[in-house]
């Protein structure tokens, strides 16, 4: 009786520990993968926003890559500071939680924004660097610039 | 004989614990996200680079670099091409690559003597292990010159 007894209390020891085990497995598991869905984000926002037609250069309507139109970006910046709301809302469906900026590197020259978002508490920000000629059709040159992309849970 | 059987489940669940161990808990995290953006970067940086425009009568860096490997007669506001080129790729570099703490070697390859001396070659960091690189071939005066960055992580 008393073997039974004691054998039950290890098995029910053992089918708790074994549960708490396969809980702490599954929450390493979400973390896992809650953190590859956040760079995977940081991804697709980076990629969007480097081959965003509304800012690429192009010639002959054929577009160019990793070249911003520094006309193109101004009046992109001015839409969505200027307008009614509804451009950034579109915009803030594809670039969702999110801070995009080009700086000009070479020649040294401003900041410009690209979208924004006002976040109070931003978690998991994630920076990704992508350098990009920008294109001054006025002047026909090119200058050195660097898409900065955050992205925030 | 109860005994018996719970060693035996015990010395079970031991090996299925280290195996959830092993190929869960210990499973190396895969970094997609920064194997991406250095891929990119380092593609991007050199098509940027060379298009970028520069002080020295609007000449892009690479038509300064094709000049320097070989007659080395453009005059930059008193300076020769090699040393002009080399003094702006190290001002882009340092803008951009050591400010952002990266480990990484960009050289420019099949220089002749007019080439700065030790040729055009910046890096910093560790560059033994894991990296990731792009290469540029530009036509110089019937050769072939190499730009060449090599990210690493």
């Amino acid at each position: 009786m008393g073997e039974t007894i004691a054998i039950l209390i290890i098995f029910f020891f053992l089918v708790i520990f074994g549960f708490g085990f396969y809980v702490r497995v599954q929450q390493s598991g979400f973390q896992r993968q809650k953190l590859e869905g956040t760079n995977l984000r940081a991804i697709q926002v980076a990629q969007k926003a480097s081959f965003l037609p509304e800012l690429q250069c192009s010639f002959k309507n054929v577009q160019v890559d990793d070249c911003i139109d520094l006309i193109k970006l101004d009046a992109f910046g001015r839409s969505l500071s200027n307008s009614d709301g509804s451009f950034y809302q579109y915009y803030s469906t594809v670039f969702g939680k999110s801070d995009i900026r080009v700086q000009m590197v070479y020649p040294p020259g401003p900041t410009y924004i690209v979208y924004t978002t006002e976040v109070t508490k931003p978690e998991n920000n994630l920076s990704t660097f992508v350098p990009v000629a920008l294109y001054n059709a006025t002047s026909k040159s090119y200058s050195f610039g660097i898409l900065s992309v955050n992205t925030y849970e | 004989m109860e005994v018996m059987g719970l060693a035996i489940i015990i010395i079970l669940l031991t090996l299925g614990l280290l195996l959830v161990v092993r190929f869960i808990i210990l499973k190396p995290e895969s970094d997609i996200r920064k194997v991406q953006s250095e891929s990119q970067l380092a593609a991007n940086f050199i098509n940027a680079m060379l298009q970028a425009s520069t002080g020295c009568n609007k000449y892009q860096i690479k038509a300064l670099l094709q000049d320097c490997a070989t007659s080395n007669a453009v005059n930059c506001n008193g300076e020769d091409a090699c040393s002009y080129v080399n003094r702006t790729i190290a001002y882009i570099v340092g803008r951009t690559l050591i400010y952002w703490d990266k480990s990484f070697n960009l050289s420019v390859s099949n220089t002749n003597i007019n080439f700065p001396p030790g040729g055009i070659n910046f890096f910093r960091g560790d560059c033994t292990g894991e990296k990731e690189a792009k290469f540029s071939p530009i036509q110089a005066g019937g050769k072939t010159i190499t730009v060449s960055l090599e990210v690493c992580r």
